[in-house]
């Protein structure tokens, strides 16, 4: 068996967290045109959220737009700070890193992007894209990066004679393929996935999706992949987190988060997923009409007026478990009232 | 529902220019294709990028963008051949008798001016002396597409809207001047999971409510399979099968549909290699005078790569273009 440069054996003995969040918040502030520091609104991207991702792992971050999953996976690259709690890669704490050893350490995540087409630079030929960590990273010597790629090529499912090519030269499901080999070809402890499908057809998303598999059995990789398509996540992820408006509201394995969903929000998730040979009317079950922009800014719970079991309770009290329960492996929700719980009957509303 | 359709389009070819070897040459996105919709029907049009559906849309407005041309065929509604009407009168349907609304609301709605200004637009510009009647008849199709605080809505602009909103605007656009017929071309794609349902259930409401007729594109099998009468696959500018909807799963029968449906990931793959189709399109399978299936399909014969298999059985319910599975 081949190894890339890099590569050490033996690294799944316990398995231990690969990603530690504990309780980040992130923010971002808008300033008025003309002043220079005053800050006149914030968006509150997210609010205290927490997660773990083992090695070996497939974790999923789902959710709709303004969930703050995008910000979630840039924190975890180590492309932005949070405001406030921690973030530990292999054990190694990040907040008080230096930008340098903040970069050192990112050298061992690795992305792959939505749009294969705006990823890979066109003017460098696909090989050279793919040698770029190693030459970064100053990885062994030039023939030694040339094997790499070369063997990086075939293990994608491309030629080695394609290296000479530049990406124009090339279909939008194979440069997505030249960009999973330029993700690997270090032999990262993390890729992070950020909607690696969402531009390719459909008969081309299972064969990415057989290629990321294969190779994360292959060599052990460790994946957060980022969709806001549920039938890939359910089969691709071990792990699911979802998350609404800058919280976790729910996480555990697939499985159970797809069969038996605790929260409400991932209730209608999952029910508004069209599935073939689904019949239409059995996705009504407890969609609630015009979901749309409310002010929430008051309520405890931000799921609260959309909710169909929202109660009093919903609008004054903190749903637990609080974000750092979620660095568990087991199935959670962070509701009033999960699963099958359901309110007691009111008088009003 | 009635005999004659209320669109027959009819061997439509459309091409577009490309450089070869010797000048130019015509790259054909949608190649001699017919297609029926009755009145009342909801017809969905399936197919990857390249497929020729977006076009073939386009089409039946004068919608299809320079340097496109369009060759040969027909495309009848109510017996009327719109490739053969003037501007004017192209004008006169665009909007009124037949409605389009498109994947990006976003691009789709004048920013500069407000939402209720825009649908009235669409609603004087086809009757006259309408400037009275316009707001309160704006203000109840707000209502019917779902919108609970329509004279806020009246008065936005939009970007003060979010996704969805601006998507029920469009619709709305579309619907005011009561249209026979309503083309969507992929109108959920750009929208968030839940508000694509919502929209989905919306238009499904709509047409019980209005009558009309829905062309609808899409790139997705499973959001079709719950909303349409019908189905036709379009790959590389062809038509390769069409069947009612509820009988996609049990009775499709062009390896194309079926490779489609196969490679679909769900909870019930999880841990299996998905079946897939190997490569992908290229030019070549456009050009091609053969099948442009042929270099993918599991089920290939010699005659596949030397003739073009017809549509069979046009006066039935189901009908594929294949040399390889039975009639």
């Amino acid at each position: 068996m081949w190894f890339p440069i890099g590569v050490k054996k033996g690294m799944n003995d316990n398995n231990p967290p690969v990603v530690v969040v504990s309780n980040i918040v992130k923010r971002f502030y808008n300033r008025k045109p003309g002043t220079i520091r005053r800050k006149n609104w914030v968006i509150e991207a997210l609010k205290g959220v927490s997660l773990q991702i083992r090695r070996g792992e497939i974790v999923s971050v789902v959710g709709e737009s303004g969930c703050g999953k995008s910000t979630l996976a840039k924190s975890i690259a180590l492309l932005l700070r949070p405001d406030s709690g921690t973030i530990s890669i292999n054990g190694t704490a990040t907040n008080s890193l230096s930008r340098n050893n903040l970069n050192s350490l990112g050298q061992k995540i690795h992305l792959i992007f939505q749009d294969p087409y705006s990823s890979l630079n066109p003017r460098l030929s696909v090989g050279e894209i793919i040698m770029e960590p190693l030459i970064i990273q100053k990885v062994g010597s030039r023939r030694d990066r040339i094997n790499s790629v070369v063997h990086a090529l075939s293990d994608v499912g491309l030629r080695p004679s394609d290296f000479n090519k530049y990406p124009h030269q090339f279909s939008g499901g194979q440069r997505q393929r030249v960009a999973i080999a330029r993700a690997l070809i270090s032999n990262p402890d993390l890729i992070i996935a950020d909607e690696p499908l969402s531009a390719l057809d459909v008969s081309i998303q299972s064969q990415i999706i057989n290629l990321l598999m294969d190779l994360k059995k292959k060599r052990n990789l460790t994946y957060l992949f980022i969709s806001h398509d549920l039938s890939v996540v359910s089969h691709v992820a071990d792990k699911v987190v979802v998350m609404y408006k800058g919280h976790v509201v729910e996480s555990g394995n697939a499985e159970s988060v797809f069969h038996s969903p605790l929260h409400p929000y991932t209730n209608l998730l999952v029910s508004s997923t069209p599935e073939l040979g689904k019949k239409k009317r059995q996705l009504c079950a407890q969609r609630v009409v015009n979901i749309e922009p409310g002010n929430d800014k008051n309520f405890a719970c931000l799921f609260y007026n959309h909710c169909h079991k929202a109660s009093e309770i919903c609008h004054f009290e903190t749903p637990s478990p609080n974000s750092e329960s979620f660095l568990t492996d087991k199935h959670l929700a962070k509701c009033h009232f999960p699963g099958h719980i359901k309110p007691k009957m009111q008088n009003s509303s | 529902m009635d005999e004659t359709p209320l669109l027959s389009i009819k061997n439509l070819r459309i091409a577009f220019p490309i450089q070869s070897a010797d000048g130019y040459s015509d790259l054909f996105v949608v190649n001699d294709v017919s297609l029926n919709l009755g009145a009342g029907e909801i017809l969905a049009v399936v197919g990857e990028s390249g497929s020729g559906k977006t076009t073939m849309a386009l089409a039946t407005l004068g919608l299809i963008p320079s340097p496109g041309i369009i060759k040969s065929g027909k495309i009848l509604f109510r017996g009327l051949d719109l490739l053969t009407l003037s501007k004017e009168t192209t004008r006169h349907y665009r909007g009124n008798r037949i409605s389009i609304i498109f994947q990006d609301p976003t691009t789709a709605l004048n920013p500069t001016l407000t939402v209720g200004d825009q649908i009235s637009e669409a609603y004087i510009l086809h009757n006259q002396n309408s400037h009275i009647k316009s707001k309160e008849l704006v203000i109840d199709l707000l209502v019917k597409v779902g919108i609970n605080d329509p004279k806020r809505i009246f008065d936005s602009y939009p970007h003060q809207l979010s996704g969805g909103l601006r998507q029920r605007a469009v619709i709305a656009m579309a619907l005011i001047c009561k249209p026979e017929l309503l083309i969507a071309d992929e109108p959920t794609t750009s929208l968030d999971t839940t508000i694509q349902a919502q929209i989905l259930d919306l238009l499904s409401d709509l047409q019980e409510q209005f009558g009309m007729s829905i062309l609808f594109i899409s790139h997705n099998l499973a959001v079709v399979s719950q909303f349409a009468h019908k189905v036709a696959v379009m790959y590389a500018g062809k038509i390769m099968e069409i069947l009612p909807t509820k009988d996609i799963i049990t009775k499709s029968i062009h390896p194309y549909t079926k490779g489609l449906l196969g490679l679909l990931p769900s909870i019930e793959t999880r841990g299996q290699i998905l079946p897939t189709l190997p490569g992908s399109l290229s030019e070549d399978d456009i050009l091609s005078l053969g099948c442009p299936f042929s270099n993918r399909c599991p089920s290939v014969k010699e005659i596949c790569h030397v003739e073009c298999p017809s549509l069979s059985s046009p006066s039935t319910q189901h009908q594929f273009a294949c040399h390889a599975v039975g009639q």
